[in-house]
């Protein structure tokens, strides 16, 4: 594996661990704004206490991703965020008035009435910020960022403003969702709340799957290369098995309440996702015309982008470490 | 706080018309894309809102802070 390669797998690698973890950080914020039933507020509770020691925490792997992008792959950065600006800036306001609004719910002194309007801005924006992403994603992969002479002068909709990019959006909230539930099942303190996320994991699950096939048979006509890939390449069978093996086992595991298993399941289908994404696009990393090879930065930039990146998760991984093991380990109070 | 923000305008401005200096001009540097003023103008706004908000709450934790003490 060449530095391009590896730069490249680093920016994989921060987009899976965004996934699971600031994912289900966004998938919090629509349980939030969902819940209901006789134990409303202990639902809502219960997502506070999970979120609030790593939801800027779980920020770093997007910072992370973006930067290599930008410092690895100039050319595939300036494409993607001339021709995505829109949904981009969409997804950080999003991630921006949800970060703050769960910090003035918490931290303000206001009364009550506010403080259930900065829930509901905390709730929709959780909503917002996973939809875009998914539509940033969707875009790349309906390979329309076509760059000429390193321009891409395709106006700021033509790339994403199509029912391909919107059905990933949306198959990404319900997957975020459907990840929130499976980990909040498992840290739930009660029986009955506990039973209130698997209730919500193995709905939302099913309407991800239910979305997946949807995104599948859009991208016929929304993304062509994607739906090539899938059928053309030796991948698709083991990952298709494997994402079925997974599937089944996390059902399974929900449905006989084993939620230690369930939540490792659930993330285990949403890394399958994200690599089958990954592989579909593979060589390229913006389709059509800017691959690994041709959009990777002087092999100077290279290196220290690798230095950097050792030394950083030297500093990261630790710390990101010890912070889940203090707040996510079992026999908390 | 004022020393910090005249500094930053003066490296800025004074690097002017360079955005990298000598190596880029600013104006190479710009995207070909229109419409900018609209991002740059919500950007503006939300932030301003934001600290809007920001400045309220500390006002409401001040008054708090000092009714505490008041009233002890």
């Amino acid at each position: 594996m060449d530095l391009a390669h590896g730069a490249a797998a680093a920016i994989l690698a921060s987009l899976i661990a965004y996934a699971l973890l600031g994912g289900a950080d966004f998938g919090g914020g629509v349980w939030d704004l969902l819940a209901s039933g006789p134990r409303k507020s202990a639902q809502r509770k219960l997502i506070a206490k999970a979120i609030g020691p790593v939801w800027e925490a779980n920020h770093v792997w997007l910072i992370v991703a973006i930067v290599v992008l930008f410092t690895a792959f100039p050319p595939a950065f300036a494409a993607v965020s001339t021709a995505l600006h829109i949904p981009l800036a969409l997804m950080l306001v999003g991630v921006v008035l949800r970060g703050a609004s769960f910090s003035f719910r918490s931290y303000g002194r206001t009364d009550a009435a506010e403080q259930a309007r900065w829930g509901r801005v905390f709730g929709a924006a959780s909503v917002v910020a996973p939809i875009f992403l998914g539509v940033v994603l969707g875009g790349v992969t309906a390979g329309r960022i076509s760059v000429t002479d390193g321009v891409y002068a395709g106006g700021f909709f033509a790339a994403w403003l199509a029912p391909f990019p919107f059905a990933v959006g949306l198959f990404a909230l319900a997957l975020f969702s459907y990840l929130a539930a499976a980990y909040l099942a498992w840290e739930a303190d009660g029986p009955e709340l506990a039973d209130d996320f698997r209730r919500r994991a193995l709905v939302s699950g099913a309407v991800a799957m239910i979305l997946s096939a949807a995104v599948y048979f859009l991208s016929y006509s929304g993304a062509p290369r994607f739906s090539r890939a899938f059928e053309g390449s030796p991948f698709t069978l083991p990952l298709q098995l494997a994402a079925a093996a997974a599937l089944l086992s996390a059902f399974g595991a929900l449905w006989f309440r084993r939620y230690a298993e369930a939540r490792y399941l659930a993330a285990a289908q949403t890394v399958i996702f994200i690599l089958g994404w990954a592989a579909s696009i593979y060589p390229a990393i913006i389709p059509p015309d800017l691959l690994i090879t041709n959009a990777a930065a002087p092999v100077a930039t290279l290196r220290l982008v690798a230095v950097a990146l050792a030394a950083g998760s030297l500093v990261l991984v630790p710390s990101l470490v010890f912070l889940f093991r203090v707040f996510k380990s079992e026999g908390l109070d | 706080m004022i020393a910090l923000q005249a500094g930053w305008i003066v490296t800025e401005v004074g690097r002017q018309p360079w955005i990298i200096y000598e190596v880029m001009r600013t104006a190479d540097s710009l995207t070909p894309m229109p419409g900018l003023t609209y991002s740059l103008a919500a950007v503006c706004a939300l932030y301003l809102f934001l600290a809007f908000v920001v400045v309220r709450l500390m006002l409401n934790e001040f008054r708090a802070s000092g009714d505490a003490e008041g009233g002890r």
